[in-house]
């Protein structure tokens, strides 16, 4: 009877979604010993080791969740990630035929390009704080209320944000309507201040004179002028339980944002017709933003004992990007304690209608907007991965993944006039990098 | 006239959506842990950061992302 009332708290909590079910009981529960069903505190630990190819972007990110149990299907989580960034990025100028050198964000230091190869920043390097709370709580027999605040800050950026989401359940708990509000204010003080939206790069300064290195300037991430933004989310959900063995979901959400949306730290180059760099300008990208989203997902428990998984989003906005990614997971569970899970993900996107590759020698005076930033051009994803889990006598259990993904991108934003003498060179974004997660779940 | 028709077809979606669904006795396999939509929040919430940070897109599953200053 415990455990049929167990399991249907858990079934109720499951139709909640993501953001508020507070972690329902194990469907190995019966052979648990009792002193696990007592336990007040889950916690959901994590990290994660990402590396891309070629001296890219390395982070490393620990996650911890909490979620204090009080019965009666109320339940406090928090949660704390730290994110610890190095490695080089796109500065968004194309390759040239000659070496490039470019003045670092701060104004100190310089880093260049070997012919032929694109511009890398290699000064990047961020330690990102995260932290939020949640409380989800019963205001009826059939509806759930949970608000959450969340907050982070890293170098050259700070957010705060709430939310708040109600779900009610109809038919028996078969079917579950949700809304959820968010509303986060980010403030950027980008390093060296926001630059000027498709003014001049300063060229990088003569190499200075042989003696002592002078004494480099602290750097407080405060320096600059500080920009904002601000972001609105709305969240409607659909889930609805198919038959014993199955349940889908929808969502629609819907996203606006305004304010400062420019990379500060990205250029375009301004090419001649022989498609070599006369300059560089910074980015600009409109003040606004709104996102439409659709998502659809099936879940069914196969074979007696395995669950498949599969998810489709579409994703539309008002900057030209339009997107599809497919998600799909075939949890084969080959004993009562042991699993392995494939995992497939499949993503492409249209570039945005202001994505140039470069600009043609003049244009920055006649464009409202450009960025050459390669996460706004068109592309397509894979994700190939295979996930490993297990979980202990005493109930707690752990994971590891392992990941591969890999863009590769179109030849888009090309200027006309310099197409020619651009054809020499690659200018299609593309980023591979490995991920490593493991997890550790357990009770106390 | 819009907004009756989308009134019907939510009032008719969630009629047809009666005749789905599992009796409460029926629900064993619905309350596995491997059934919940979020059975791993960790790892989806690592997901989502990585995907927000190097694509364009973002939302669906939840609120759309944020709170990061990686794009």
């Amino acid at each position: 009877m415990q455990l049929k009332r167990k399991r249907l708290a858990a079934a109720t909590l499951s139709l909640l979604g993501a953001a508020v079910a507070p972690g329902p009981a194990s469907a190995l529960d019966l052979e648990l010993p009792s002193e696990q069903l007592s336990k007040k505190w889950e916690f959901d630990t994590g990290m994660l080791v990402y590396s891309e190819a070629g001296g890219r972007v390395q982070a490393v990110e620990p996650v911890l969740k909490a979620t204090r149990l009080f019965g009666q299907d109320r339940a406090l989580t928090v949660k704390a990630v730290v994110d610890t960034l190095t490695g080089a990025s796109p500065n968004g100028a194309a390759p040239a035929s000659t070496p490039q050198t470019f003045t670092g964000p701060s104004g100190q230091g310089t880093y260049t390009a070997n012919p032929g190869e694109a511009p890398l920043d290699d000064s990047f390097k961020d330690t990102r704080v995260a932290l939020s709370a949640d409380y989800v709580f019963p205001v009826s027999a059939n509806g759930k209320f949970s608000y959450g605040l969340n907050g982070s800050k890293e170098y050259d950026f700070l957010s705060a944000g709430a939310n708040a989401r109600y779900s009610h359940d109809f038919n028996q708990h078969n079917t579950t309507l949700s809304l959820g509000l968010s509303y986060e204010a980010d403030q950027i003080s980008p390093v060296g201040g926001a630059p000027v939206p498709l003014s001049l790069m300063p060229p990088p300064l003569p190499p200075p004179p042989p003696g002592p290195e002078p004494e480099p300037e602290p750097e407080d991430g405060e320096g600059g002028s500080a920009e904002t933004k601000g972001v609105t989310d709305l969240v409607l959900g659909l889930t609805q339980v198919l038959d014993p063995n199955s349940l889908v979901q929808f969502n629609y959400s819907l996203s606006t944002s305004s304010g400062y949306h420019d990379d500060p730290y990205k250029v375009l180059s301004v090419v001649g017709a022989d498609g070599e760099p006369l300059r560089y300008v910074y980015e600009a990208r409109p003040d606004a933003r709104t996102k439409h989203a659709l998502f659809a997902r099936y879940k069914r428990f196969v074979f007696s004992s395995d669950v498949f998984d599969v998810s489709y989003r579409f994703m539309t906005d008002d900057w030209g990007v339009q997107s599809s990614t497919v998600d799909s997971l075939y949890r084969w569970n080959y004993n009562d304690r042991s699993y392995l899970e494939p995992h497939l993900r499949w993503y492409t996107q249209t570039a945005a209608d202001f994505y140039r590759a470069a600009l043609y020698d003049g244009e920055e005076a006649t464009v409202d907007f450009a960025s050459a930033d390669p996460r706004l051009g068109a592309f397509s994803g894979y994700t190939f991965g295979l996930k490993y889990g297990h979980e202990m006598p005493s109930g707690n259990s752990w994971s590891a993944r392992l990941e591969y993904y890999q863009q590769t991108g179109e030849r888009e934003g090309v200027p006309e006039q310099a197409a020619a003498g651009l054809e020499k060179f690659k200018l299609e974004p593309d980023l591979s990098a490995v991920m490593f997660t493991v997890g550790y779940r357990f009770k106390w | 006239m819009t907004r009756l028709i989308l009134l019907a077809v939510a009032v008719l979606a969630l009629g047809g959506c009666a005749d789905l669904g599992a009796k409460p006795w029926q629900r064993g396999t619905l309350a596995r842990y491997d059934m919940q939509l979020d059975c791993d929040p960790v790892l989806a919430g690592l997901d989502d950061h990585i995907y927000f940070s190097k694509e364009a897109s973002s939302g669906g599953r939840g609120f759309g992302g944020g709170g990061c200053g990686c794009n």
